[in-house]
């Protein structure tokens, strides 16, 4: 993932967005963030004419109407989007969101820290990995 | 194709005379039937099933009087609880010559229902098919109620155990969101504006980060008391002295620390996640109340008939009796929360995992010299387990 690539984040909570957005400052990564409340906003928006497909999505997988595993299969379903890596970023522990996550594909797991350090912490894991790694498109 | 019921009850004269006159020299055909008369439930039909003679059991039974019973057929009886095909096997088995055994449930004069265990004997005439049919049955109501009953209070528990899981669930996901945004906010404040805040402030705000990482370990607690036994148990060898190793090697005790474990802890058949949880939480317990830097702590154990014992001891300050009970509670915990920050979860998770295992676990304990915190995990085939 070249750095001007975007990284897409799907989340409802709007504090845990300004989180991502703050750590990506903090972290000093170029790449655009694009936000998404809802997730078949995010799909739309991928979906659309002329649109540069993210490097990264980050996926929140609680989420009113459509939760981040229907998402995951949407995508995954999608031969144009399913090339995407994404990495979900959750509260839940829970064994079956984990096991179904990476079942539909998902290139990774982190569950949300308490505490903006830990969470910039977590979140420089994920894209120095990602700006290492080559992508598919 | 008729043949006679291999108890050799088979062919006799007269439908009272229950056993062939010979080879029973202690007890005629006439003191069994009144033995018989006494503990069970009998009907004797011809070969379509009519009745050619009730006991009065029967009658006590069906609230019907010998008159009204004798040439009538079991639909009298008939309660409807059974589908048709029940009946049509246990005829079809019985026009076969072989003997039928089942729960019938009947239904008597007044319309209540009983149910009765059978067995319904043919036997053979003089064309070799069966002629007539003795049935023998005993009263099961009231264990077919008690059965009922008890499927019904497991599903009920089984639904409510189910429900609590699942809102401790949704309940510890919903309070971490804004939890979490309280903690952030609070960070980016001491960050942002760092310059700004007095010394009095940014306290104020370690105190708040401090709070919500309390509440944070709280809800954590909550969740992994809760998830104890949602998963089914799985019984394998389970190396205690390899175990205990390890779970010394993952909670890395401080140097200086003395850790003892006896050569001999026995392989016991055990859930594996579920002793592994017992161990890592009286383990890492010890650890922190050890409060000195010589501590020992030691792991011992043995087989014993129909159990095994375990036992993990250290040398820290001791618990007074008062508490032997309460440190097992979920949340309690002996030091206020901001002289040690413990959520009293471990002990109780301890217990619930035993518990689980069907075993039992329990302290010892001198303050001033130290605790010794037993568990006993049944044998598999043991009785005591169910207890």
């Amino acid at each position: 993932m070249k750095s001007t690539t975007p990284i897409l984040l799907i989340d409802d909570d709007i504090v845990d967005s300004m989180s991502v957005k703050r750590a990506l400052r903090e972290l000093a990564a170029a790449n655009p963030l694009q936000v998404f409340h809802h997730a078949e906003a995010a799909l739309e928006h991928l979906r659309g004419a002329g649109v540069a497909p993210p490097g990264l999505i980050l996926l929140d997988l609680n989420m009113p109407r459509m939760n981040g595993l229907e998402f995951l299969q949407e995508l995954k379903a999608d031969p144009q989007l399913r090339h995407i890596p994404v990495v979900i970023l959750t509260t839940s522990r829970e064994e079956r969101d984990r096991a179904e996550s990476f079942a539909l594909g998902a290139a990774g797991y982190m569950v949300k820290p308490i505490g903006h350090d830990l969470f910039v912490s977590v979140m420089r894991t994920i894209v120095d990995y990602w700006t290492l790694s080559e992508t598919a498109a | 194709m008729s043949q006679p019921p291999a108890d050799g009850f088979a062919v006799t004269s007269e439908p009272a005379s229950l056993l062939p006159s010979v080879g029973t020299p202690a007890f005629g055909a006439q003191e069994l039937a009144m033995a018989l008369n006494e503990h069970a439930i009998v009907a004797w039909t011809d070969s379509r099933g009519r009745i050619t003679e009730v006991n009065d059991k029967f009658c006590a039974i069906s609230q019907y009087s010998r008159a009204e019973l004798l040439g009538q057929d079991h639909r009298m009886i008939n309660s409807g609880h059974h589908p048709g095909d029940f009946f049509r096997v246990l005829w079809q088995t019985i026009s076969q010559g072989a003997v039928w055994q089942g729960d019938i449930c009947n239904r008597a004069k007044d319309g209540s229902f009983y149910w009765v265990k059978t067995t319904i004997v043919p036997f053979a005439g003089p064309q070799g098919r069966p002629s007539r049919y003795i049935a023998i049955r005993t009263d099961i109501t009231e264990r077919k109620r008690a059965e009922r009953e008890q499927a019904r209070l497991l599903g009920e528990l089984t639904h409510i155990n189910r429900e609590l899981n699942q809102f401790a669930h949704i309940v510890s996901h919903d309070l971490k969101a804004p939890l979490r945004a309280i903690g952030a906010i609070s960070g980016w404040l001491a960050a942002d504006y760092a310059d700004r805040l007095g010394p009095e402030a940014k306290d104020q705000l370690d105190l708040l980060l401090g709070r919500v990482r309390r509440l944070d370990a709280l809800i954590d607690g909550i969740l992994r008391y809760s998830r104890i036994g949602r998963t089914p148990e799985e019984r394998l060898p389970v190396d205690m002295a390899a175990l205990s190793a390890e779970v010394f090697e993952l909670l890395a005790p401080p140097p200086g620390i003395e850790i003892v474990i006896a050569r001999d802890l026995p392989v016991i058949q055990a859930d594996r996640t579920r002793i592994t949880q017992v161990l890592e939480n009286l383990v890492s317990n010890a650890i922190k109340h050890l409060g000195r830097p010589d501590g020992r702590i030691e792991i011992g154990g043995r087989t014993e008939a129909g159990h095994w014992m375990f036992f993990v001891r250290d040398n820290g300050p001791g618990i007074e009796r008062k508490y032997f009970d309460r440190i097992f509670q979920i949340f309690q915990t002996l030091s206020s929360r901001d002289e040690r920050e413990s959520t009293g979860i471990g002990l109780a998770i301890v217990r619930k995992n035993v518990e689980q295992c069907g075993g039992r676990v329990w302290v010892e304990s001198t303050p001033g010299e130290g605790s010794t915190f037993h568990f006993m995990i049944p044998h598999p085939s043991s009785p005591s387990r169910f207890s």
